[in-house]
C-alpha cells in the first residue's frame, strides 16, 4: 500500500456494513450495542475483529461470517462500522 | 466394553436407576438425528435451524441401564431471545419445576461452523454439569477440506469428544458408552475470562441470589450472568427481592468505571474460541472461498429471480399433483366401486346393506382416493425442508412479509402450515418479538392445509375443465395454485390488520442463518411421506368412518317406507306407458326425486334445510349445507358427506361416482346446483373458514389464554362468509357464463 493512500483509508475506516457492496471482504471496528438485535449476532460471532465477506448486498444482506451464512436487514448492518480488507473491485487496501 | 459391572464402586453407587442425558446445541446441528439414532424414534428432522420446538424424550437401555434422553431445541445463546430458546435453558438451569436436573448434558457441535457453535458449548460447559461433546457433521467438514481434530478439541474443552455421522449410525455405540462414563464427573471450569471487574460483579450478584434460592455454585453463576448482562432478560429471578435494584446498581457501576459490559461475554468467549480454533481446525482452502451452496444461492437469493423460481416451483407441484396422481385416483376409485358392488352383490338388500355401500365404502373412499395428492403434497414439503431450500424461501420473502408487518421467519409457520396448521403454529414459538408472533398465529390457520386439498381436488376434479394452457400446464392445476396463493394473501393481509390494530408494535430486526444445501436424506423423506399417508389413512379409517356412520343413518332414517310405495308405483305407470330412451330417461328422473325426497325428510335434510337461508346467497343448497355442517368435525368429512348425501336412497345397486353426482346434480328447477361459480366459492369458504378443532386447541395452549382462539375462530367465520357472499353476488352478476 503506498503512504498516499493512507488518508483515504481512515475515511474508509468509518465505512457501515450496511454500505458494502457484493464481494467485499471488511472487518468489524465497533458495534453500536445500543441497537437491538446486535446482541445476537454477537452470539452469532459477528463482532470487533472478526473479518467477514459480504456475499449479497441486498436487503436483507448475507454475510459470511466464520463458515456461517447469516443473513440480517441493512438496518441492522447499519449499527455496525468496518474497515475495508478487499473490496469488490479487487484492490487491497490493508 | 463397559458394563455397569466394570464401573468404579464409588461410581457405580452414585449411578441412578434412569439416566437421564439432554441434548443440546445450536440450531440444526443434528441433534435430532442422534436423538433418532440413540432411541430408535422418528421425530421430525430437517435441513434448517428450529425444527424442534419442544421438548421430547426417548429411552433407550445400554449395558444393562435405562438411559432416557431428551430432545431440545436448538439455541444460539443460554441468554434466550424466543420461546424454543427459553424451553433449552430452562431444562438446563433446572428451572422447569419439579423436573430433576439432567445427570449429563451432550452438547452437539457442528464441525461445519466450530466457532459459533463453540459459543453456546463453552455456556452450556459452564454450567459443570458432567457433559460430553458430539461432533457432528465431520464428514461434510472433512468433504469441504477442514475437518476437526476431535482429540485437540478433547484436550482444550476438557470433556470426551464423539465423532457422530447420525445418518449412518458412525459412533453411535462410542457416544453410548462415552455417556455412560460421564455419569458423576463434574468438568472443570474452562480458561476463558469475562474480566475482573464484571466478574466480580456477577460474583456479588450470585451471592445476593444465593441468599433467596440455594443453587449449585455454577448454575447461580450462569443465572447471575444473564441477570446482570443481558439486557433482553427474561428471567424471572429478577423478580427475586432487591436483585432488580442490585443489578441495575452493578450495571451503573461498570458503566462508570468505563467496562463494556454488554459486550464482555461475547468477547471473553470469542477470544479463547479463537485460540482453540487455531490448533483443531485444519483449513486447507482459502478464506471465503465460496461455496457450492453459495453458488446456487447467487441465484435462488436473488430479489428477482429468487421470488420467480418459488413461484415456478409451486406452480410445477400442484400442476404434478394433478397430473401424477390421476392413475393412482383412478385405481383406488376402481377399488372402493368394486369392493362396494361385492358387498351389495353378497347381501339381502335392507338397510345394513345401505350402511355398508353408501355410508361407510363410499364415504370411506371419497377420501382416501385423494391420498396420492396428499403423498405428493408432502413429498414436495419435505424435499424443501430437508434440502435446505426453505430458509432461502424466508430470506427472499423476508422483504415482502415486512410489507404486513411480519419478518421472513413468519414465513416458514405459514409454509408449513400447507401440512397441518398445528405444528406450523407450534413452530411459531421460533418468532422472538409476542406480537408478531401473535399475528403469525392469528394468520396461519388461512394457509391452505391438506386437509382442504380434497376438497379442492374434488370441486376442481368435477367442476374445472382441464384444458391445456402450455407446457404441461392445465386450468386445473392453475386454479389449485391460485387457491394456494389466495390463501397466503389472505393469510397476509389478515396479519397486517393485526399488526396495525391491536397487535401494533415496532418490527424487530431479521437474523437469520442458511444452512448448507444438503441432498435430503431419502430416510428423512421415506420417514416423513410414510408418516403422514399413514395419519391420512388412520384418520380416514377412525374419526372420518365413525363421522360417516353417524351421517349415514341421519341421512337415511327416518326412512319413509310410504316413499318406497309411492314412487314404485309411478315406476309401474311409466313402465305401462312408455318404452325405450324415454323410459329409461324417466326412471332415472323418478330415481333422483325419491332420493331427493328421502334425503329431505332425514334428519341431516332437515338440518341442511335450517340453514339453507343463511348460505343460499353464498350459492349453496341444503345439500351442500349438510356438507359445511359436517366439515366442522374435520375438513376431509365434507367430501365423504357428499358421497353419502348423493348416494343415500339411491334406488340402484351401484353408487355413481362423486364427481359424476355432483356434475349432474340438479336444483328442483332443474337447474344445475354446481357451476364453476359455485366451486369456487366452496374453494373459497374452506380456505378462510375456521373449521379444525385442533388448530382451536393449539392456539389455545400456545396463548395460554382462551381470548385468542375465540377471536380466530370469530374473523375467520366472520371473513368466510362475507368474502363468499360478496364473491358471489358480484360472480352471478358480472360473470354470468361462470354461474
Ligand atoms: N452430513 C451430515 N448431515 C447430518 C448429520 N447429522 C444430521 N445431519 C443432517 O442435518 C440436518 C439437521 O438435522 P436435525 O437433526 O434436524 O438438526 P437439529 O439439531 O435437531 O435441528 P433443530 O431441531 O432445528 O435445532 C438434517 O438435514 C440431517 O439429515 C451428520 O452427522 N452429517
Ligand atoms: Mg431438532
Amino acid at each position: 500500500m503506498r503512504l498516499d493512500t493512507l488518508s483515504f483509508h481512515v475515511v474508509e475506516s468509518v465505512m457501515k456494513l450496511s454500505e458494502c457492496r457484493s464481494g467485499d471482504i471488511v472487518l468489524i471496528t465497533e458495534i453500536d450495542s445500543h441497537v437491538s438485535g446486535t446482541l445476537r449476532l454477537r452470539e452469532l460471532g459477528v463482532l470487533e475483529g472478526v473479518d467477514l465477506k459480504v456475499i449479497k448486498s441486498s436487503n436483507p444482506m448475507l454475510l459470511h461470517v466464520n463458515e456461517s451464512r447469516i443473513a440480517l436487514d441493512r438496518e441492522l448492518a447499519a449499527a455496525i462500522s468496518v474497515n475495508y480488507m478487499v473490496s469488490a473491485s479487487g484492490n487491497q487496501t490493508c | 466394553m463397559l458394563t455397569s459391572q466394570d464401573l468404579p464402586d464409588q461410581q457405580k453407587g452414585t449411578l441412578p436407576r434412569t439416566i437421564r442425558v439432554a441434548l443440546v446445541g445450536n440450531p440444526n446441528t443434528g441433534k435430532t438425528t442422534l436423538f433418532n439414532a440413540l432411541t430408535g424414534l422418528k421425530q421430525k428432522v430437517a435441513n434448517y435451524p428450529g425444527v424442534t420446538v419442544e421438548r421430547k424424550s426417548g429411552i433407550f437401555s445400554f449395558e444393562g441401564l435405562q438411559i432416557e434422553v431428551i430432545d431440545l431445541p436448538g439455541a444460539y445463546s443460554l441468554r434466550p431471545t424466543n420461546d424454543v430458546e427459553r424451553i433449552t435453558r430452562d431444562v438446563l438451569l433446572g428451572m422447569m419445576g419439579s423436573e430433576q436436573p439432567v445427570d449429563v448434558v451432550v452438547v452437539c457441535l457442528d464441525a461445519g461452523n466450530l466457532e459459533r457453535n463453540l459459543y453456546f458449548a463453552t455456556q452450556v460447559l459452564d454450567l459443570g454439569l458432567p457433559g460430553v461433546v458430539a461432533l457432528t457433521m465431520n464428514d461434510e467438514a472433512a468433504s469441504m477440506g477442514q475437518p476437526v481434530d476431535p482429540v485437540v478439541l478433547e484436550q482444550h474443552l476438557g470433556r470426551p469428544v464423539v465423532e457422530t455421522v447420525a445418518p449412518t449410525y458412525k459412533g453411535i455405540t462410542e457416544l453410548k458408552k462415552v455417556i455412560l462414563q460421564a455419569v458423576g464427573r463434574e468438568g472443570e471450569d474452562l480458561p476463558w475470562s469475562i474480566g475482573e471487574k464484571v466478574l466480580h460483579a456477577i460474583e456479588h450478584l450470585a451471592a445476593e441470589i444465593g441468599k433467596h434460592k440455594p443453587m449449585e455454585r455454577r448454575i447461580l453463576r450462569q443465572v447471575s450472568v444473564e441477570l446482570l448482562l443481558d439486557r433482553r432478560g427474561t428471567n424471572r429471578m429478577i423478580d427475586l427481592p432487591g436483585i432488580r435494584e442490585l443489578v441495575g446498581k452493578l450495571r451503573a457501576e461498570l458503566e462508570w468505571a468505563g467496562v463494556k459490559w454488554v459486550e464482555s461475554e461475547s468477547i471473553g468467549r470469542y477470544a479463547w474460541i479463537k485460540s482453540v480454533i487455531e490448533t483443531t481446525r485444519v483449513r486447507s482452502e482459502e478464506k471465503f472461498k465460496p461455496s457450492r451452496s453459495d453458488k446456487v444461492d447467487r441465484v435462488l437469493t436473488h430479489p428477482v429471480f429468487g421470488l420467480a423460481i418459488f413461484l415456478v416451483v409451486m406452480a410445477v407441484v400442484f400442476q404434478s399433483i394433478y397430473t401424477w396422481a390421476g392413475p393412482f385416483m383412478d385405481m383406488i376409485d376402481g377399488l372402493t366401486a368394486a369392493s362396494a358392488s361385492a358387498v351389495a352383490s353378497s347381501m339381502p338388500s335392507g338397510p345394513l346393506r345401505d350402511l355398508l355401500t353408501d355410508g361407510i365404502i363410499s364415504g370411506v373412499g371419497a377420501v382416501l382416493i385423494f391420498l396420492p395428492q396428499i403423498i405428493l403434497l408432502f413429498l414436495f414439503i419435505v424435499l424443501m425442508e430437508d434440502s435446505g431450500y426453505l430458509s432461502r424461501a424466508a430470506f427472499v420473502m423476508n422483504r415482502h412479509m415486512r410489507r404486513f408487518g411480519l419478518t421472513g421467519h413468519a414465513f416458514i409457520p405459514m409454509l408449513s402450515g400447507f401440512a397441518c396448521a398445528i405444528p406450523a403454529i407450534m413452530s411459531t414459538r421460533n418468532i422472538s418479538d409476542p406480537r408478531t408472533r401473535l399475528a403469525t398465529i392469528m394468520a396461519v390457520p388461512l394457509t391452505s392445509c391438506s386437509a382442504r386439498l380434497p376438497v379442492y381436488a374434488l370441486m376442481i376434479g368435477a367442476l374445472i375443465p382441464a384444458t391445456p394452457l402450455f407446457a404441461g400446464f392445465t386450468t386445473q392445476g392453475f386454479v389449485l395454485l391460485g387457491a394456494y396463493i389466495f390463501s397466503i394473501c389472505a393469510a397476509l393481509l389478515v396479519a397486517r390488520a393485526f399488526r396495525m390494530t391491536v397487535l401494533k408494535g415496532r418490527q424487530q430486526p431479521f437474523i437469520i442463518e442458511l444452512p448448507p444445501y444438503r441432498v435430503p436424506s431419502w430416510k428423512t423423506v421415506l420417514n416423513s411421506v410414510w408418516e403422514r399417508g399413514r395419519m391420512f389413512v388412520t384418520q380416514a379409517g377412525t374419526i372420518i368412518l365413525a363421522i360417516n356412520i353417524i351421517l349415514w343413518f341421519i341421512a337415511y332414517f327416518p326412512h319413509d317406507n310410504s316413499l318406497q310405495a309411492k314412487y314404485d308405483s309411478q315406476r309401474g305407470a311409466a313402465q305401462a306407458s312408455l318404452s325405450g330412451d324415454e323410459l329409461e330417461l324417466r326412471l332415472e328422473e323418478l330415481d333422483s326425486l325419491q332420493s331427493g325426497e328421502m334425503l329431505r325428510g332425514s334428519i341431516a335434510g332437515k338440518l341442511g334445510q335450517v340453514i339453507e337461508p343463511v348460505i343460499e346467497p353464498l350459492g349453496f343448497d341444503w345439500k351442500i349445507g349438510i356438507g359445511l355442517l359436517a366439515s366442522f368435525a374435520a375438513r376431509e368429512v365434507f367430501v365423504s358427506t357428499m358421497a353419502i348425501v348423493y348416494n343415500v336412497g339411491e334406488a340402484d345397486e351401484t353408487s355413481v361416482s362423486l364427481m359424476d353426482a355432483i356434475r349432474n346434480e340438479k336444483h328442483a328447477d332443474g337447474q344445475r346446483v354446481y357451476s364453476p361459480l359455485v366451486a369456487l366459492n366452496i374453494i373459497i369458504f374452506f380456505i378462510l373458514a375456521c373449521q379444525c378443532m385442533g388448530t382451536v386447541a393449539v392456539v389455545k395452549r400456545e396463548t395460554n389464554s382462551w381470548k385468542w382462539p375465540l377471536v380466530m375462530v370469530g374473523y375467520m367465520t366472520a371473513l368466510a362468509y362475507v368474502t363468499c357472499l360478496v364473491f358471489y353476488q358480484l360472480g352471478i352478476r358480472f360473470f354470468p357464463g361462470l354461474a
